[in-house]
């Protein structure tokens, strides 16, 4: 082989494009929530089911949970349990429990990055996350999101809810709200959760999300 | 394989016995003894189903019997050639050889008794196919005369369209046994004469035994035998011969194929169609920018998905990720390993159905791209994805007939590069590509001279079709009388 192109190929390798893995080999999680118990962080991811069926056409999710003492191990045992790599190139929502610390959350800004998590990727705060993407089996979480953009519609009201705008409020140390979900069966929006400083620090109700959104230039309504 | 036989000798008896005995064993060699000018002897020679049976009657049997002429002061060969025969042309020749090649090819021997002068006839009248439109090069609009296997019926066809004393075809010989009859056609104040002198060089050199077709020639004389791009053009039809010609080209018409060999040829001969100069200039280059986008498609959309879906999968769209995804699972082959069946699967499919019956290469193409591509993705074999992928990848190449061992190639090697290397390399093997195209020579010329040195002048006939009204200048492939419109 002439070395001109002996070059090209060693170039491709040094540039690091090895990691080949095939869309079957991984498990595509369309969302994934984080929560902590006391000493314990679950981690819940939602992947489409794809050896399943459909419903109206769009294809069903199933939540599978890990638990460990950090949001990583968390993330591992969650691993262990799948088989496959799992890939959140195209998680669209990050959900985070009021009872994770300001560590955790840094932590999951982190692995964001480690897994390439699109920065677009929304992120929103519930109290029962299990629950929630459970109800959301037949929509891949991209249901959530639909009602997250819904309510900024109707309600007018909108949180920092892109994982850019968070990672940018920790970075200038600023505050930031999120949108937050109601724990009931129906899916539904309680309002923003307010978070001081990386803490979770009060539960906004509806007048108080637009009155924060319109001071924040975050209001959608008329 | 020509061999020397040596002279005729004056005694007729001894000259038809060296004609038996070359041609031993032949069964379609005819001999009639013939009595004229009461005492005169003579013998004809013939091959059967390659002569004009009535044209040896009425211009070589009737007037020698009718004849009440006598020798006059001049040897026998001259007189009954000249005199008695009513043949349009005759040669007289004492070489044997010279008398034996004719006769393979149509003409008629005449020897005569006390004469080591033999008379060859033309009386050449073998069945030809006819003219008929060419299967491969079908126009809408423009001329439906293709070539046919006779040599001398297809110089015909391009003579018709080239009436001008500057047309020259020249004739030579290839294949020491089958003697294979080439012309070299150009028009001679155009032509590159280095070109011509580089293809009478490389001509000379060809040293094999048989030219059963042009592309036997096109092998021998093209610049890089390992390329996969076409060096050479061939075409059926006389009006692209022709047009060719009026660029300064070379055309080699071979004896017993109707296909006529070009040269030098540009690569961008490749996305022009026959009929881009008959129809309406815009519609012509849109159809040429669709096909140079094609050819593009050809060769990078299996590599491409395979890319995407194995290691950029965060480019593709959620929806879409979403739907490969579903579609993936269960298949047990891995997506390169799917797309390089798939290739196949389709190569053998395209195959088999230019081979088979018309009728019967349809209903191959129903069965093989429908049912079996449906049952294929019902049972898990293939994904759904996949199947559009590589049935788009095809359709698209087969809008660039020309480049049909180019996209066959490029394809399978710019689709392992992105299969091991991702979107990078997919870009080298494109690049590569790339380079390898702007190396293509054809005859010392470069065949991408309007990329290598863009003009606006070089375009018009390149990406595009422009009107003839603009364009001034023939292709860069001659030096000479280069305007051509005043």
């Amino acid at each position: 082989m002439k070395p001109s192109f002996i070059l090209p190929v060693l170039f491709l390798f040094l540039v690091g494009c090895n990691g080949m893995s095939d869309p079957n080999e991984q498990f595509m999680v369309s969302s994934i929530g984080f929560m902590r118990t006391g000493a314990k962080v679950s981690a819940f991811v939602q992947s489409v089911d794809v050896k399943g069926g459909e419903q109206n056409g769009i294809p069903e999710t199933f939540v599978v949970k890990g638990e460990g003492d950090s949001i990583e191990n968390a993330v591992k045992n969650t691993r262990s349990k799948l088989s496959k790599k799992l890939s959140l190139k195209h998680t669209e929502l990050i959900l985070i429990s009021d009872t994770l610390e300001k560590d955790d959350l840094e932590e999951i800004l982190s692995m964001s990055e480690d897994f390439d998590v699109s920065l677009r990727a929304k992120i929103a705060s519930c109290n029962d996350i299990e629950k929630l993407l459970k109800n959301d089996s037949a929509s891949s979480g991209l249901g959530l999101i639909s009602v997250i953009e819904q309510n900024a519609v109707s309600a007018g009201f909108g949180g920092h809810t892109a994982l850019f705008e968070i990672k940018t409020a920790f970075l200038l140390g600023e505050e930031f709200a999120v949108t937050y979900f109601s724990s009931g069966e129906e899916i539904g929006i309680e309002g923003l959760y307010y978070y001081k400083n990386g803490i979770p620090t009060d539960i906004l109700n509806f007048e108080e999300s637009i009155r924060y959104s319109k001071e924040k230039n975050l209001y959608k309504g008329e | 394989m020509n061999q020397d036989y040596g002279r005729f000798s004056a005694v007729l008896e001894e000259n038809i016995k060296l004609i038996e005995d070359i041609f031993k064993g032949d069964s379609i060699l005819r001999k009639r003894k013939i009595s004229f000018c009461s005492g005169y002897k003579g013998c004809l020679f013939y091959f059967d189903g390659m002569v004009n049976v009535s044209m040896i009657n009425e211009s070589v049997v009737r007037p020698l019997i009718m004849s009440k002429d006598s020798l006059r002061d001049r040897p026998v060969a001259e007189w009954v050639g000249y005199e008695l025969l009513f043949a349009s042309e005759i040669v007289l020749t004492e070489k044997v050889e010279d008398t034996v090649n004719s006769m393979l090819y149509g003409d008629t021997l005449l020897l005569l008794e006390g004469s080591s002068t033999a008379i060859t006839i033309n009386t050449k009248g073998w069945r030809t196919r006819g003219i008929s439109e060419p299967e491969n090069e079908r126009v809408i609009q423009g001329s439906r005369e293709g070539f046919d296997e006779a040599a001398m019926f297809n110089l015909s066809m391009i003579r018709r369209r080239l009436l001008t004393p500057d047309f020259c075809a020249e004739l030579t010989r290839i294949g020491r046994r089958t003697n294979t009859i080439v012309f070299i056609c150009y028009l001679k104040s155009l032509v590159n004469r280095n070109t011509l002198r580089e293809l009478k060089k490389r001509l000379s050199k060809i040293n094999i035994d048989s030219v059963l077709d042009s592309q036997y020639i096109t092998e021998h004389i093209r610049d890089s035998n390992s390329s996969v791009f076409k060096t050479i053009g061939s075409t059926e039809r006389p009006d692209v011969v022709a047009a060719r010609l009026l660029e300064g080209r070379i055309a080699l018409v071979v004896d017993t194929t109707p296909v006529v060999i070009t040269l030098p040829y540009l690569f961008s001969e490749n996305f022009q169609s026959d009929e881009d100069y008959f129809i309406n200039y815009k519609l012509a280059s849109a159809g040429r920018i669709m096909r140079i986008f094609c050819f593009f498609l050809a060769i990078s959309v299996p590599a491409m998905y395979v890319a995407l879906t194995t290691f950029h999968f965060e480019f593709l769209p959620t929806a879409f990720a979403l739907t490969v995804s579903v579609s993936r699972s269960g298949v047990p082959f891995s997506t390169l390993a799917e797309c390089v069946i798939l290739t196949v699967i389709f190569e053998i499919l395209r195959e088999t159905a230019i081979r088979m019956p018309q009728s019967v290469g349809q209903a191959l193409s129903i069965v093989g791209g429908l049912v079996v591509g449906q049952a294929a993705v019902e049972a898990k074999i293939v994904s759904a994805p996949m199947l559009i992928v590589v049935a788009l990848s095809g359709i698209c190449g087969l809008m660039v007939p020309r480049l049909r061992s180019a996209v066959f190639f490029a394809r399978f090697g710019i689709l392992f590069a992105a299969g091991f290397f991702g979107i990078y390399g997919y870009l080298y093997s494109i690049v590569l590509f790339l380079i390898c195209v702007l190396r293509i020579k054809s005859f010392g010329i470069d065949a991408t001279q309007s990329l290598n040195s863009p003009s606006f002048q070089s375009f018009k006939d390149v990406f595009i079709r422009t009107s003839w009204k603009r364009m001034i200048k023939r292709p860069p492939i001659q030096e000479n009388d280069i305007i051509r419109k005043k």
